[in-house]
C-alpha cells in the first residue's frame, strides 16, 4: 500500500527543556498511514496521543516544541511549510474531530453558515461558486452523515442540537472537502455509549466510502478492532507496541498492551465486572511530566516502574522496538 | 440573528420594549428637528429673536402679531421661549439631531477603535516585538501625535524614521539587537493605561480648546478619548474565546485569521460590547451637553440641548422650564439606550431564541 502520512522519529520536548535531556512528551516515535487505511493510535490520557495530532495539523500548544523529526504527507515535509501553506492543508487534505462536541461549535453562528465557511476558505481561489450549490452540498453532507431533516439543520444553532448529533455536524465538516486524511481525537469518549456505536460506525462507513486514511486517536482498547486495521500503543511519549488491530487485541505482547486490554471491562464474562484498574505506583506517575525515573537515571524503559513483569535490565537499558513480521514491540521479554 | 426571532424576544421583555420605543421615537424626532430647521427659512426657526415674548412659559399662547407672522403650532410656544424670546420647542428640535449623531458618531468611532486594537491584543497577544520594532512603533506614534497636534515638520521626521527603522530590521545587524522586549498584549494594555490616566472630560477639553470649535471635531475627540472601555472588553472575551474548542476547530479547517477573528469570535464578543456602546451613547451625549454647557461645544448660534441648559441656569427660579426640558429629556435619552442596550444583550444571544 501507499504510504500517505509517514512520521519519522519525531522529538517534542517543553520549551525551556534542555536539549540533553530525552524529549519528555514524544520521544522518537515513528508512524505510517496508507491510503485509504484507518490506523489507531492507543494510550492513557497524557502519553503524547493527542499531541502528536496536534504536531501533525502544525498547532501545538505554545510551551511545547518539535526538537527534531520529519512528518510527511504525500512526501512533502509538513514541519517545513509556512502559515499560509499549512492553512491551505487543513481542513481540505487533513481535517480533524474533536472529542468535544459540545464546545467545538460556535455557538452563536447556525450549522449552515459554520459549514459554509468551510467551502468558502477553501474554494476560493477556483471557478467561482454558487450559494446555492455550496446550499447544495451542505444539505447532503448532513444527509450523507444521518442527520434526520438536513434542510432544517442548516438553520439550527448549535444548543439546539445533541451531543451525538453536533458530533455528526463536526464530521461533516471535516467531511465538507473529501480530505485525505481524517484524525479523530477521541470522537466518542464524551458521548453515550449507545450513541458511540453509532458514531463510529458512520466514521468507518464514510473513511471506506470515500477511501480516506483515519487515524483513530482513543484510550479504549474495545474499540480498536472496530475502527482500525493496524494499532499503535503509545505509553509516556513512547511507542510500546505496534501491529495489526485484531492480532494486537487478540495476543498482546507488551506488558503495558495487556493491563490496558485487563482495564476493558466485559459485562458478558462475570470476571470482567471485577475489571483491574490500571496498575500506577501513585496517582501521579501517569503523568508525563513528573516522571521521577525519566528524569533522574533517565535511560530504562517507561514502564520499569509499574510493570508486573519488570526485570534487572529494564531499570538498566530501555528496549529498542523488536520487529516480528508485521508488529513491533519495545520490551526486552520478546528480545531473542 | 433573524429579525422576526428578535422582534418576538423583545416583545416579551417589555422593559426593553419601551427602551427600543423611546429610542426609535427620539430617533424620529431627530431626523424630524433637521428638517424642520433647516435652511434659512425653515419651518419652526430655533434662530428668531422675540424680545416682547421673553421667558413664557411652556404651553403658552403666543401674541397676536407673532402668530401673524409665522407659522407656529397651534398658534403656542410648546415649550416656551427663553431670555431672547426664542422658541424652546424648536431650538430642542435643532438640538436633538446634534445630540443624537454627536452619541452615534463618537460611539462608533470608539467601538471601531477599540474592536481592532482589543481584537489584536486578545488575539496576537503572546507575540513578542523585539527591542528595535518596539523603539520604532514608538517613533511612529509620537510622530503621527505630532502631525495631529500641527507639529507638522518634527512628527514627519519621527514617523519617518520609525518607518525606516520597521524596514530596516530585518538586516542583520539590527536583527541580533531586536531581541524579545514585550508581547503585543502588554503593549497595547500599557497604552490603553496611559490612555486611562487622564481624566477623560478634561483630556476633551484641552482638545477642544486647541482646535476650531466644531461639531465633527466634538465627534471625533470623545470617539478617540473613549474607545479604551471596548478595548479592555474585547480582549478579555478574545483571550477566553481564543482557548475554546471551536475556535482551535476552525484553525483545524484552514480559516484564515481575519475570518475567524470577524466570523468567529467577534460575533461571540460582541455582546458586552454592544452593552457598553448603548451606555457609551448616553454618556457622549452627556459629555456634548457638559461642553456645550460649559460654552465649549458646538458654537452658539446653534442650539445643542447641553447649551440649551446652561443658557436656562441664569433663569433657574424665573423660567425653571429652561433647564427641566433639556435636562428630563437628556434623562429620557440616556434611559432609554441602557433600557435598549440591555434588552439588545439578550438579543444578541442565540440561546434565548428558543
Amino acid at each position: 500500500m501507499e504510504g500517505l502520512l509517514k512520521i519519522k522519529g519525531l522529538n517534542i520536548g517543553l520549551r525551556g527543556q534542555d536539549l540533553g535531556e530525552r524529549p519528555s512528551i514524544v520521544q522518537d516515535l515513528h508512524l505510517e498511514i496508507s491510503k485509504a487505511e484507518s490506523v489507531c493510535l492507543v494510550g492513557e490520557s497524557g502519553c503524547g496521543k493527542s499531541i502528536t495530532a496536534l504536531s501533525i495539523m502544525g498547532l501545538l500548544p505554545k510551551g511545547l516544541r518539535i526538537w527534531s523529526g520529519k512528518i510527511l504527507f504525500e512526501g512533502m515535509d509538513l514541519l517545513r511549510l509556512n502559515e499560509k501553506e499549512l492553512r491551505r492543508i487543513r481542513g481540505s487534505e487533513i481535517s480533524m474531530i474533536f472529542q468535544e462536541p459540545m464546545s467545538s461549535l460556535n455557538p452563536v453562528l447556525t450549522i449552515g453558515q459554520q459549514l459554509r465557511e468551510v467551502f468558502l476558505a477553501h474554494l476560493k481561489g477556483e471557478e467561482p461558486v454558487h450559494k446555492k450549490e455550496i446550499e447544495d452540498r451542505c444539505v447532503s453532507l448532513l444527509r450523507d452523515v444521518g442527520l434526520p431533516h438536513p434542510k432544517d439543520q442548516l438553520r439550527a444553532y448549535p444548543h439546539m442540537l445533541s451531543g451525538g448529533q453536533r458530533q455528526r455536524v463536526m464530521i461533516a465538516m471535516a467531511m465538507a472537502l473529501n480530505p485525505k486524511l481524517i484524525i479523530a481525537d477521541e470522537p466518542t469518549t464524551a458521548l453515550d455509549v449507545t450513541v458511540q456505536l453509532q458514531i463510529l460506525r458512520l466514521l468507518k462507513g464514510l473513511q471506506e466510502g470515500r477511501e480516506c486514511s483515519l487515524l483513530f486517536i482513543t484510550h479504549d482498547l474495545s474499540l480498536v478492532p472496530n475502527v482500525g486495521d493496524r494499532v499503535y500503543v503509545m505509553y509516556k511519549g513512547r511507542i510500546m507496541e505496534e501491529g495489526p488491530s485484531r492480532e494486537v487485541v487478540s495476543s498482546p505482547l507488551h506488558p503495558y498492551t495487556k493491563a490496558l486490554l485487563s482495564a476493558i471491562v466485559d459485562p458478558e464474562s462475570p470476571k470482567g465486572i471485577k475489571a483491574k484498574a490500571l496498575r500506577t505506583k501513585d496517582n501521579r506517575s501517569n503523568s508525563v511530566l513528573v516522571d521521577k525515573n525519566a528524569k533522574g537515571k533517565g535511560q530504562g524503559c517507561r514502564y520499569a516502574s509499574t510493570c508486573p513483569s519488570v526485570e534487572a535490565r529494564c531499570r538498566e537499558l530501555e528496549p529498542g522496538l523488536m520487529v516480528a513480521n508485521d508488529r513491533k514491540v519495545r520490551c526486552w521479554l520478546h528480545v531473542c | 440573528m433573524r429579525m422576526g426571532e428578535g422582534y418576538k424576544l423583545i416583545r416579551n421583555d417589555w422593559v426593553g420594549f419601551l427602551g427600543l420605543c423611546l429610542f426609535l421615537c427620539f430617533l424620529g424626532i431627530s431626523v424630524l428637528g433637521l428638517l424642520l430647521t433647516r435652511g434659512s427659512e425653515p419651518i419652526l426657526d430655533p434662530k428668531k429673536v422675540r424680545l416682547h415674548e421673553k421667558l413664557k412659559p411652556p404651553m403658552c399662547k403666543a401674541s397676536p402679531e407673532t402668530i401673524a407672522n409665522e407659522k407656529l403650532p397651534f398658534g403656542r410656544f410648546l415649550l416656551g421661549t427663553d431670555d431672547l424670546g426664542r422658541d424652546v420647542f424648536a431650538r430642542m428640535l435643532q438640538g436633538a439631531y446634534v445630540s443624537m449623531s454627536v452619541g452615534f458618531v463618537s460611539v462608533g468611532i470608539s467601538v471601531l477603535i477599540g474592536v481592532i486594537i482589543g481584537g489584536i491584543s486578545g488575539y496576537y497577544g503572546d507575540r513578542n516585538i523585539g527591542l528595535i520594532t518596539f523603539l520604532s512603533l514608538l517613533l511612529l506614534i509620537a510622530g503621527i501625535i505630532l502631525i495631529i497636534s500641527s507639529n507638522r515638520s518634527l512628527g514627519l521626521l519621527l514617523s519617518c524614521l520609525g518607518v525606516i527603522s520597521l524596514l530596516l530590521k530585518k538586516t542583520r545587524f539590527l536583527k541580533q539587537m531586536d531581541r524579545q522586549f514585550i508581547d503585543v498584549d502588554s503593549f497595547i494594555m500599557r497604552i490603553v493605561d496611559i490612555m486611562l490616566c487622564f481624566p477623560s472630560f478634561f483630556l476633551i477639553l484641552t482638545v477642544v480648546v486647541v482646535l476650531p470649535p466644531s461639531i465633527y471635531n466634538i465627534m471625533i475627540v470623545i470617539g478617540v478619548t473613549s474607545w479604551m472601555g471596548t478595548a479592555r472588553f474585547v480582549r478579555a472575551e478574545f483571550l477566553a474565546l481564543r482557548e475554546l474548542d471551536f475556535v482551535k476547530a476552525a484553525k483545524l479547517l484552514g480559516l484564515s485569521d481575519m475570518k475567524i477573528i470577524f466570523v468567529h469570535m467577534l460575533p461571540n464578543a460582541i455582546g458586552p460590547v454592544l452593552v457598553s456602546a448603548t451606555l457609551g451613547v448616553a454618556s457622549a451625549i452627556l459629555v456634548e451637553a457638559g461642553l456645550s454647557f460649559l460654552g465649549l461645544g458646538v458654537p452658539p448660534p446653534h442650539a445643542t440641548w447641553g447649551n440649551i441648559l446652561s443658557d436656562g441656569k441664569n433663569y433657574l427660579f424665573d423660567a425653571p422650564w429652561l433647564t427641566f426640558i433639556p435636562g428630563f429629556t437628556i434623562m429620557l435619552v440616556v434611559l432609554s439606550f441602557n433600557l435598549f442596550g440591555e434588552a439588545l444583550r439578550d438579543m444578541v444571544n442565540p440561546k434565548l431564541k428558543s
